[in-house]
């Protein structure tokens, strides 16, 4: 579904990933781990139009998004939920879920779509009048991911959709991940909290210093002994 | 009581036209963080757009202000296009003085082709005339500016609330990068706000033709005071920057008409200053 060809990207001209590939197939949840700073969210920008390809390809169903813009992808069925949720602050928890759906024209269809996502959700149905800025942060990760399903995707991204919950509110946000994996949605997955994330992973890739290193299931990550060494304290 | 009625009214018809620059301003900056030093430009364009709909077909100011509104949008666009989106890529300073250039460059442009002198309406206007209520004597054509921001600040409430395009627009002024994963075009949400304030500012010049004449400079008083309303209103609200345009237009007349005309701008630099020390922010300041 998705491929990631030897892709260097950066910022202002100065790359800070040198070498990614990945490969993503339909249907599975694929994890990107790494330390902070190894280029994950670097990369994940690329994937989705908001940094410059500088060397390498991006192939989305076969075709080359390389270089297409962020507004045109989620028309093609990408999504992505940036690390730090980015909610329309000023706007309500409802109009946050209602953008979610921009590019689509049909209301009925949104209507229909902002009601089965208060039916997964129905915490996010209960402040749906209220500004999206005075939401907990648990409780802005579950709109941020909940906009970022309004469109339909086909892949969604999640970049740190644990980052700063309490536990019980990270496993929860996990057994979500997987109801929407359950529901046909691809998946990749950025996050710190590694063995959960292999765990419930199909595949994974591990990213240092701008390239990715190692790769294999989340169950052969997870026995690996230099992942277990780097990232999962032992 | 008749004189203060006067200088109240013939105030709110001055702060119209800065009511109306101001909006334009409070409008770019709040969606792109972008000073928008050119609006006063945009008004004088504008004025030169009715001045020669005027003299060469006739026309009425008010029947000129769609077309000088269009005219303005479409340069908008390319404006932004040519230039703003430019200077956004690089740093914030240029970003910041990008459209005082702009400025300069079309105040030249205009002395270059439409002349330097001081022109007014050469055809005679057909919406002319006065109504007397008794107590007050309305020139008809001073209340065009009036209902113009009145209309112009209701249709732009409507816009950025209730349509699509509207929704894109705060949506991309909130998170730029936001916008874009949610499928907004970012770049065009900032097109769109950028040529929607020079059209007002086209569409207030027309307004002033009808009593005010018309040269390549004339721009920056309003586009000065425009500014000064916007810092008054609360950067970036449009409702703020609409009150205080008519405030200061008030704050203006009433000072010239009981202090001293010589002196009236001082009064409305009280009024800012009065209102900046007990709201730094201003009015509608967050
Ligand atoms: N906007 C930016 N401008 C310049 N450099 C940046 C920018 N954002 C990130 N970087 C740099 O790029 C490198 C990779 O950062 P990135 O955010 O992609 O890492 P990450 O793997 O997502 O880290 P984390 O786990 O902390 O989120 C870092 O060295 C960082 O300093
Ligand atoms: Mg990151």
């Amino acid at each position: 579904m998705l491929k990631v060809e030897h892709v260097k990207t950066g910022y202002d001209g100065v790359p800070v990933v040198h070498n990614a590939s990945l490969q993503v197939e339909q249907g599975s949840i694929v994890a990107l781990v790494g330390s902070n700073g190894s280029g994950k969210t670097s990369l994940l920008r690329a994937v989705t139009g908001a940094l410059p390809i500088m060397r390498g390809d991006i192939l989305y169903k076969g075709q080359s998004i390389a270089g297409v813009k962020s507004f045109k992808l989620v028309e093609m069925g990408i999504s992505m939920v940036p690390e730090g949720r980015h909610l329309f602050g000023k706007m309500s928890v409802r109009d946050n879920l209602l953008m979610g759906a921009y590019s689509v024209r049909d209301k009925g269809e949104i209507e229909k779509r902002l009601q089965s996502i208060y039916k997964l959700l129905p915490r996010v149905e209960e402040r749906q009048r209220q500004q999206a800025d005075t939401l907990s942060g648990g409780e802005q990760q579950m709109v941020a991911i909940a906009r970022g399903l309004m469109s339909k995707p086909e892949l969604l991204i999640l970049d740190e959709p644990s980052l700063g919950l309490m536990p019980k509110l990270v496993t929860e946000i996990f057994e979500f991940i997987q109801r929407i994996k359950d529901s046909g949605v691809t998946v990749i997955i950025v996050e710190q909290n590694a063995v959960a994330t292999l765990e419930m992973s199909d595949y994974a890739y591990v990213m240092q210093n701008g390239e990715t290193v190692l790769e294999g299931t989340g169950q052969a990550l997870l026995a690996d002994e230099q992942v277990k060494k780097a990232y999962l304290g032992g | 009581m008749s004189v203060f009625l006067q200088g109240l009214y013939e105030g709110i018809i001055n702060g119209s036209i800065l009511a109306l620059i101001a909006m334009g301003i409070a409008l770019v900056w709040g969606v792109m963080n972008i000073l928008s030093f050119s609006q006063g430009e945009f008004l004088m364009l504008g004025m030169f757009v009715s001045y020669y709909a005027n003299r060469l077909l006739g026309l009425d100011p008010i029947v000129a202000m769609p077309l000088s509104a269009l005219v303005l949008f479409v340069l908008g666009i390319i404006i932004y296009k040519l230039i703003i989106a430019r200077a956004l890529r690089g740093p914030i300073l240029s970003q910041r003085l990008i459209t005082f250039a702009l400025s300069m460059v079309l105040v030249y442009s205009a002395q270059l082709f439409f002349g330097a002198e001081y022109k007014t309406l050469s055809n005679p206007v057909k919406f002319s005339g006065t109504i007397d209520l008794g107590f007050l004597t309305i020139a008809k054509q001073k209340l065009v500016p009036f209902l113009l921001a009145l209309i112009v600040a209701g249709l732009l409430f409507w816009f950025l609330r209730y349509t699509r395009m509207g929704k894109a627009i705060q949506a991309t002024s909130m998170d730029r990068y936001a916008a874009g994963l949610v499928g907004i075009n970012p770049d065009r949400a900032y097109t769109i706000s950028f040529a929607l304030a020079s059209a007002v500012a086209g569409a207030a010049g027309c307004a002033l033709t009808y009593y005010y004449y018309l040269y390549p400079n004339v721009g920056a008083t309003f586009q000065l005071w425009g500014f000064i309303a916007v810092a008054m209103g609360g950067f970036g609200s449009i409702t703020g920057a609409f009150l205080s345009g008519l405030l200061m237009g008030i704050a203006d007349t009433l000072t010239g008409l009981y202090v001293n005309t010589a002196i009236k701008y001082i009064g409305v630099c009280v009024v800012f200053l009065v209102t900046v020390s007990f709201r730094p922010k201003g009015i509608f300041g967050k």
